[in-house]
C-alpha cells in the first residue's frame, strides 16, 4: 500500500521544462520566478548599490564593502535556485540546461576579458563613440555578467536543442 | 572498439596518482592552454612598454592570447565529447561550478577594490587590489584550480 502511493506521488510530480523559462507556448511564470527571481533581485539591488556607492563615497569601508556584496550574495542564492530547478529535470534536458550554461558562463567570461584586453591596448580611446557610452563601467556592476549569462543561456539552449529535434 | 575514452584525470583532475601522460592532457586542449601563457604575459608587458606602437599591431598582440583561449575551450569542448556518460556529466558539473566561481570572482573583487575595503584593512601590501581578474592567464589558472576542486566535490557522489 505504502509502496503505490509512493508511487502514485512520484508519477504525479511533473518533470521541469527548460522552455518553462523561455518566452514560448510552454513559457510559466512561476517557474521562471521558481528558477530566477533571485537573479532579478540581485540585477535591481545591484544597480542601486553602485549608484550608492557612487554619491557616498565617505562611507566606511565595511559598510560600502556590504553594499557592494549583498548583490553577489543573492546571486549565490539564485545559483542554488537554478541548481535545484535543473534537478527536477529529466536526464536530457538536464544535460542540455547543463550544457547551456557552462556555454553561457565561458562566453561571458570571454566578453568580459576581451573588453578589457580591448581597453587595455587602446582600442576604446582611439574610437571616440564607445568611450563615450561607458560601455566599460557596466562590467563593474554585477547586473551586466547576470544579464550576459541569461542571454548566453537562452541562445546555447536553443542551439543545442537543435541537434535533438 | 580499441577508441578507449577519455578520462578526467588525463587533465589533471581526480587523484594525483591516476593523472595521465602529457600525451593525455594535450588531447584536452593542454598545448592550446601554454600558448595562452606564452603570448599573454610577453604581449602584455610589450603593450604596456610600447604605448607609442601602432594601435593594430597593439590589438594584435593582445588579441592573440584570446584566440589561444578560444582553441583552448574548443579542445576542451572536444575532448569533453570523448568522455564516457558519467564522466562527462561530473566534468561539466566541475567546469560549470569552475566558471560560475569565477565569474563572481570576477564580478565581487572590483567591486570590493571600489569599496575600499584593502585600503581600509591594509591589504594593499599584498596587492590584492590588483588581482588581474581580465588577464588571460590568470582566468585559465584560477578556473581550471575551481573545476578541479568542483570535480573531487561532484566526483565524492558517485563512490
Amino acid at each position: 500500500m505504502t509502496s503505490m502511493l509512493y508511487t502514485a506521488f512520484i508519477m504525479s510530480n511533473k518533470s521541469n521544462l527548460p522552455e518553462e523559462i523561455m518566452f514560448g507556448p510552454s513559457y510559466s511564470l512561476r517557474a521562471n520566478l521558481k528558477a530566477n527571481t533571485w537573479a532579478f533581485v540581485a540585477m535591481i539591488l545591484s544597480l542601486a548599490g553602485d549608484s550608492w556607492l557612487a554619491r557616498h563615497a565617505d562611507w566606511g569601508a565595511t559598510s560600502r564593502s556590504v553594499i557592494a556584496m549583498v548583490p553577489l550574495l543573492v546571486s549565490a542564492f539564485w545559483v542554488r535556485d537554478f541548481g535545484r530547478w535543473m534537478q527536477g529535470m529529466d536526464e536530457l534536458h538536464r544535460r542540455l540546461t547543463l550544457e547551456a550554461c557552462l556555454f553561457a558562463t565561458v562566453v561571458t567570461l570571454f566578453i568580459v576579458t576581451t573588453w578589457h584586453v580591448l581597453d587595455q591596448a587602446g582600442f576604446f580611446q582611439a574610437y571616440f563613440m564607445p568611450a563615450r557610452l561607458h560601455l566599460g563601467t557596466h562590467f563593474h556592476t554585477a547586473s551586466f555578467p547576470i544579464s550576459l549569462v541569461l542571454a548566453f543561456y537562452f541562445l546555447g539552449y536553443t542551439r543545442l536543442n537543435h541537434r535533438y529535434q | 572498439m580499441d577508441n578507449k575514452p577519455n578520462l578526467p584525470e588525463e587533465i589533471g583532475f581526480g587523484k594525483p596518482a591516476l593523472w595521465g601522460s602529457w600525451r593525455g592532457s594535450l588531447k584536452g586542449g593542454a598545448a592550446w592552454m601554454f600558448a595562452v601563457y606564452l603570448t599573454d604575459i610577453p604581449g602584455d608587458w610589450l603593450i604596456k612598454h610600447h604605448p607609442d606602437w601602432p594601435l593594430a599591431l597593439r590589438l594584435l598582440i593582445a588579441l592573440l592570447p584570446l584566440a589561444a583561449s578560444l582553441l583552448y575551450v574548443r579542445g576542451i569542448a572536444q575532448w569533453i565529447r570523448g568522455l564516457d556518460e558519467l564522466h562527462r556529466r561530473v566534468t561539466l558539473e566541475a567546469f560549470l561550478f569552475g566558471t560560475t566561481l569565477y565569474l563572481v570572482f570576477n564580478a565581487g573583487w572590483p567591486l570590493l577594490v571600489r569599496a575600499g575595503i584593502f585600503s581600509a584593512f591594509n591589504l594593499t601590501r599584498w596587492h590584492l587590489n590588483q588581482m588581474p581578474f581580465f588577464n588571460c592567464t590568470f582566468t585559465i589558472c584560477l578556473t581550471y584550480l575551481f573545476s578541479g576542486l568542483g570535480y573531487s566535490l561532484f566526483n565524492r557522489r558517485f563512490k
